[in-house]
């Protein structure tokens, strides 16, 4: 799943550790979620979305193959 | 949204316990207890072997030091668990599940190979595979999520 928490990362100027301890998990949970390596438990998601004021569906998207394949579907 | 990061530690012998995630401190003091395991049990083993002489109760006192370290081992990984965060949960469960599987088809599969003339491996041997397997699945999930 693609997301857009690095952009957001970057717009309050947090490294990733800084923002890893903000949420409570590691570095390298941070990183494995921006990268798209790993989808982020609900409640992890849900702490993600009111850090940043944004919600679930605005900061995490749909991978462009699904979204092919529901457009060619429609 | 709050600046202040809630933070809550305690220590004890067995290491730091209810701290909200792990620290690099927790992971070398996994390694160091079961590092500590390993010597005492190559070493209980290599000196009961080595000396038939020795009483029925030092050799008993000598047999259980390794298991009480290994108790620690157990003691300090499941609290290094409960403090890990939910992607490093998930590596360590990859990597139980990829040492279980190697090591339960491995000890039935050299069963058969026994039967057919292999040496004979004991039980300590087919624990150390499992072991090794658990090192591998762990470093080739954190592989996975890097």
């Amino acid at each position: 799943m693609n997301n857009s928490l690095r952009v957001l990362r970057a717009e309050r100027g947090w490294s990733q550790a800084e923002l890893a301890t903000r949420l409570k998990v590691s570095r390298q949970t941070v990183n494995a979620i921006e990268t798209g390596k790993y989808d982020p438990s609900l409640p992890l998601a849900f702490k993600l979305a009111r850090l940043f004021g944004h919600s679930i569906e605005e900061m995490f998207h749909e991978d462009s193959a699904l979204q092919k394949t529901q457009v060619r579907l429609t | 949204m709050t600046d202040q990061i809630e933070q809550t530690e305690s220590r004890s012998w067995l290491g730091r316990t209810h701290v909200y995630l792990n620290s690099p401190g927790d992971s070398y003091q996994l390694l160091g207890w079961t590092l500590a395991w390993a010597i005492a049990f190559v070493g209980a083993s290599s000196f009961l072997r080595s000396d038939p002489a020795i009483g029925a109760r030092a050799g008993w006192v000598v047999a259980l030091i390794p298991n009480f370290l290994a108790l620690v081992v157990v003691i300090v990984y499941l609290r290094f668990l409960r403090d890990a965060d939910e992607l490093v949960r998930r590596i360590q469960l990859e990597g139980l599940a990829f040492g279980f599987g190697v090591g339960v088809i491995f000890s039935m599969g050299y069963q058969l190979l026994e039967r057919a003339g292999a040496p004979e491996l004991s039980f300590s041997d087919m624990a150390a595979i499992m072991m090794f397997a658990f090192v591998v699945g762990v470093v080739r999930a954190n592989r996975r999520y890097s």
